[in-house]
């Protein structure tokens, strides 16, 4: 099939490492401690925001609670920002960090 | 006040005058702080609503910081027309009466009124000693009416949960 169009992708360099980066999972979701939002109100954030189980959204209420904060995920950056931004809409204070930071 | 579940998963709310005036107040309150741009708000309560913590260390600067911000402003301007809609089916102002909450409309009831406690906080910038229930019996003024409310909507979110 000579003179058709190539269907070979191209690597553009630079470009591999990024696709990369996005797709790996080195990114975790950190939720933070503060004085207003009740435990109960965490944990249903927790189950409805992540899909965990009670005990689970519990477990990590509780470390947020004692320990300051919780890596509530690790996850893509896209799929860590959404989660971020999910928990913010929801008014609880939560970051992103690297996981190689 | 008396909460009971309804057979589609909703919650039937009994309100007493006083709790339905008061409710009327916080989303009234709500929607005009909804409707503000985040820049134009109290500084500490936009701190808690469009804090921008975190963002720069993890490399969301610029219009990105800016995309970021709009989107949790845009999620509160979509829960102003569920509060205008509350406002309609509650009680009247000061009377006793029955309040039903959908079951679709739950998790934003409870969004905006978390909001609403997290609002009084920034206002008068509480911390963990300020929120205890004896602190709130200290409190005068507008500080302590803060704390009415901050503590009322957390028995309301509380019944709602449990329920």
């Amino acid at each position: 099939m000579q003179g058709g169009p190539s269907t070979s992708p191209e690597v553009i360099p630079g470009q591999e490492t990024d696709l990369s980066e996005a797709f790996a999972k080195g990114w975790r979701v950190v939720v933070w401690n503060d004085p207003v939002n009740l435990m109960s109100y965490v944990v249903f954030v927790f189950m409805r925001v992540l899909g965990f189980d009670e005990t689970k959204a519990k477990q990590h209420m509780l470390e947020v609670h004692e320990q300051g904060k919780s890596i509530v995920a690790v996850e893509t950056r896209e799929k860590a920002e959404f989660y971020c931004h999910r928990l913010q809409e929801f008014g609880l204070k939560s970051t992103l960090e690297a996981t190689a930071a | 006040m008396k909460i009971s579940k309804t057979k589609s998963g909703g919650r039937q709310l009994e309100l007493a005058g006083p709790e339905s005036a008061l409710l009327r107040q916080v989303l009234e309150g709500l929607s005009e702080a909804y409707q503000t741009a985040p820049g134009e708000l109290d500084p500490m309560v936009a701190n808690l609503w469009y804090g921008r913590g975190g963002l720069k260390e993890a490399g969301i600067r610029g219009e990105e910081a800016i995309h970021w911000i709009e989107g949790l402003h845009e999620v509160r301007l979509g829960r102003q027309a569920a509060l205008q809609r509350w406002m309609k089916s509650m009680p009247k102002a000061g009377h006793a009466g029955v309040w039903t909450i959908p079951h679709e409309d739950l998790e934003g009831l409870m969004a905006s009124l978390n909001d609403h406690r997290l609002r009084r906080a920034g206002e008068f910038d509480l911390g963990e000693r300020d929120l205890e229930v004896k602190a709130m019996e200290k409190a005068k003024g507008d500080k302590r009416v803060a704390l009415v409310e901050i503590h009322f909507l957390a028995w309301l979110i509380e019944l709602i949960l449990q329920e």
